[in-house]
Formats: structure tokens, sequence, C-alpha cells
């Protein structure tokens, strides 16, 4: 691998808000990505972007490759789903499994796309059964490690052990920032205070959140606070997310990952007006990337539409980049 | 994640024939199975309406409520509002104003949060329209 740095590019999910209210088309937010310069890596999670999804005709296809050709953006990642329980009567089987991500790796390879993002609910069975299309098609299957799966993780460890062994280039990871960060993001904190959360809570919660106790431990740890501070179970128990949706392993746990990483997560919740996301180290992250020669793709994925309604993703996926090109010149 | 739509779409109800109607939008930041759908309570000023008399209109199919569990195979688009049809003659005519209350769970059938358990998040909303 070539030490050239990493390629910055912004995935569509960033653009949710936009998207989700109908300000835009396909066609009308990849102009303006490109127009504001937010590539050239491009990623889109097929259920979002795609009206066909997960079976994507070839004109469809054609139209979308010839858009981003249209304005120099290279394709980084498809994201593809597993929707394991679709039925109610009973979870998908190994090989429906299959199915469903080979049909969306077909989607993958018509659209252009060099990686398609598998969770790791995907399982060694159905992975391993995979690889051969994905090697015929050159498309890499990548396990999205998103909080809580962080490096030590079991499923993740024996996920690293499959590849190792497995040894093709056509299989890897896709790191995601939310499992190293260091703070919740406050936007976070502002809408359980909405929903009625004292703040003694909050601080207990904080606390907890910050220990290296095991998820069932903090669990029980919060309900017992809310308890002591005589506060709506309920209220407690939409606190419970904030254990998993957000983990604080140490950055230097992407080192024995990176070797795999063949995309990367650029997760953030807001980048400030200093151009710094409180809740994630990017000085940290960034410069682990440069001391350990990442070249792959990063894309910005801002997720702050969890907390607000307003369609700021694109002045939010700017101040990314800004921040992203300033802390990787250093 | 929070509500970018209102779950009721705005200046979308109708009056017709059998009954009247008006769009829902879906709260989520993807596409998803029919089966991950369900809508749990419908009111028109203040009275319940029957769900087995509401019809779920989409990709230019209609379904029954109770059908909507079988339909995993078929996606509801981010970008698009379904059509609830509610078969009561008479109870809304054009002009007229109504209170419209709809309360809807959606199922996210890839996260897993228990052996049996999926993530599940309630809209409601609560709006009055003048029917076309």
């Amino acid at each position: 691998m070539s030490n050239t740095g990493p390629t910055l590019g912004v995935t569509l999910f960033s653009l949710t808000n936009e998207w989700q209210q109908r300000l835009y088309t396909l066609e009308s937010m990849i102009t303006k990505v490109a127009e504001l310069g937010l590539g050239p890596a491009i990623e889109v999670v097929g259920f979002q972007s795609f009206r066909s999804y997960p079976d994507i005709p070839d004109d469809e296809a054609r139209q979308f490759r010839g858009l981003l050709d249209r304005y120099g953006l290279v394709p980084s990642c498809l994201g593809a789903n597993i929707d394991i329980g679709r039925r109610r009567d009973r979870l998908m089987t190994d090989d429906e499994i299959y199915d469903y991500v080979r049909r969306q790796l077909v989607s993958t390879q018509k659209l252009g796309f060099p990686l398609v993002r598998v969770p790791l609910s995907v399982g060694t069975h159905a992975l391993e059964k995979l690889l051969p299309l994905a090697e015929l098609f050159k498309i890499v299957l990548a396990v999205e490690l998103h909080s809580p799966l962080n490096a030590h993780h079991p499923e993740v460890v024996a996920m690293k052990a499959l590849i190792e062994k497995l040894q093709s280039p056509y299989l890897g990871f896709i790191p995601d920032f939310s499992t190293t960060m260091v703070a919740v993001p406050e936007g976070y904190w502002n809408g359980l205070r909405r929903a009625g959360a004292p703040e003694n809570l909050i601080d207990a919660a904080k606390a907890i959140w910050h220990t290296d106790d095991p998820i069932p431990a903090k669990f029980a740890a919060l309900a017992e606070a809310a308890k002591r501070f005589n506060v709506d179970p309920a209220i407690a128990g939409q606190m419970n997310n904030v254990m998993t949706m957000f983990g604080h392993a140490p950055v230097e746990n992407w080192i024995e990952i990176l070797p795999y990483a063949r995309h990367i997560h650029g997760k953030y919740y807001e980048v400030n007006a200093d151009g710094v996301e409180p809740s994630i180290p990017y000085a940290e992250i960034m410069a682990l990337l440069k001391r350990q020669g990442y070249s792959g793709t990063i894309s910005a994925e801002w997720e702050g539409q969890a907390f607000t309604e307003e369609p700021i993703g694109f002045q939010q996926v700017a101040a990314w980049n800004a921040m992203c090109k300033r802390l990787l010149a250093n | 994640m929070g509500a970018a739509v209102k779950l009721i779409r705005d200046d979308s109800l109708m009056a017709g024939q059998d009954g009247y109607s008006f769009e829902v939008n879906l709260n989520w930041y993807r596409s998803l199975p029919l089966s991950s759908v369900e809508v749990l309570k419908l009111a028109l000023d203040g009275q319940v309406v029957p769900l087995d008399q509401v019809r779920f209109a989409i990709n230019g199919h209609e379904y029954g409520l109770v059908e909507l569990p079988e339909r995993y195979e078929e996606f509801w688009f981010v970008q698009d509002s379904a059509v609830l049809k509610v078969l009561q003659p008479g109870k809304v005519k054009a002009g007229e104003a109504h209170q419209l209350d709809a309360e809807m769970s959606l199922r996210y059938p890839y996260i897993q949060i228990g052996p049996d358990r999926f993530l599940t998040n309630i809209s409601r909303c609560s709006d009055t329209q003048t029917a076309k």
C-alpha cells in the first residue's frame, strides 16, 4: 500500500434530514456535494438512496455511475443491511442471510462501488460463502465496527480471526469512530432533559458511562440511579442506549484493526464553531491514521440528526471536511 | 434518531366516495419492509377509528393492516408517503376541518436488541386539516 494518506469524502447518510424532508433528489444532492467540494469519495446506504434497492436495474445503475463521473466523484462504499427480523414469525436463516447480501452485492457491482459495508450480523458462515462472489466481482466485503463493537469485543475478535485465516484482499473492516469517543454528545443529554430527566440522574449516567464495567452492569447501575433519584423508569430505560451507542475505547485500539481497514466511517455528532468535535478525539485519530499509513477512504458520517431535525447536513459535512484536512496537514 | 418529518403529511386529508384518506410519512432514515410497520391507533375528531376499516396504500398496492406482516419483501421508500384510507363514507366532506390523530410503530428489522426483540420506535401525531 503506498502511503499517500487517506482520501476524504462523505456518506449521503449525513444528509438524512435533507433527504427525509425531500429537499433533494439523488441527482441534486450529489450535484451539491460536488459543488461544495465535499468529495471525492461517495458512500451511499442502499436502502436510503435507491427506490429499487436491493435489486437495482441496469439503467438506474448506469445513470448513477454517469452522475459520479460527471463530477469527478468516486464511489467508496455501498451500505448493505441485513433485515434479519423482517418476518414476524422467525429470524432469517443463514441461507436467507446469504441470499439477501448476495442481491446487494450484485447491486454494488452494478453501481460501481469497490466495497460493500456488511454488519457483523452477517456471521462467519454467510461471509465465507459470499467471498467467492465478492472475489469474482472484485468487491471488498467490509464488516462495520460500530459501537459497542470495539476491537476487543468477542464477536469482533472471532471475525478478525476468520479474516486472518482466509487471507483475502476482499475481506476487511470498516472502523467507526463511535467506539472511541471521549464524551457522550451534549445533544444526547439535551434530548433526555427535554424528556424530563433531572440533572442529578444525567450526572450519574455520565459517571457510569465513563466506567469500564460490562454493559449489563451499566444498565443495572442506571436503573439503581433512577430509583435513587425517583425518576420514571421509562426515562431510565431510554438512557440505556447511551451505554451501547457511544463507546469509549482508547484510540490505540484501532492499531490492531487498521491492517484490515478497507474504509472508515468518520462518525461525528457536531463540529463546532471552533472546528472541533467535542466528543470524538479527531486530532488523536487523524495522527494515528497518518502514523499507521492508512491510505483508504474516510466518509464524513454526521449522526447529529439524532438530535436535530434542522437540515444542516451540508454545513456539518463542510465543517468536518475542513477539520480533517487541517488535522491531516499537520 | 430525531423525527425529521411529521408522521401525518401536511394538507393530505381527502374526502372521497368510500370514505376519506390522509398520508403518513416514514420516520426513519432508510426504507423498511412493510412488515416493519404497525398502525396502532387512528382517531377522527377524537373518535377512535376501527382498524379493520383502514387500508394501507403504497407502491400502487393496497393492503388491509393485518396483511402488512406478510409483506416482508416489499419496501416503503424513505421519500414516499403511504396513504391511509378509512372506509367510512360521509364522515369527512370536502372543505370541512377535522382533527386527525395517528400512532404508528416501526420495528427496525436489522437492529436486534434481544433474542426475539428488535428496536422499535413509536411516532405519534395530531393535526387538524381541511379536507380536499
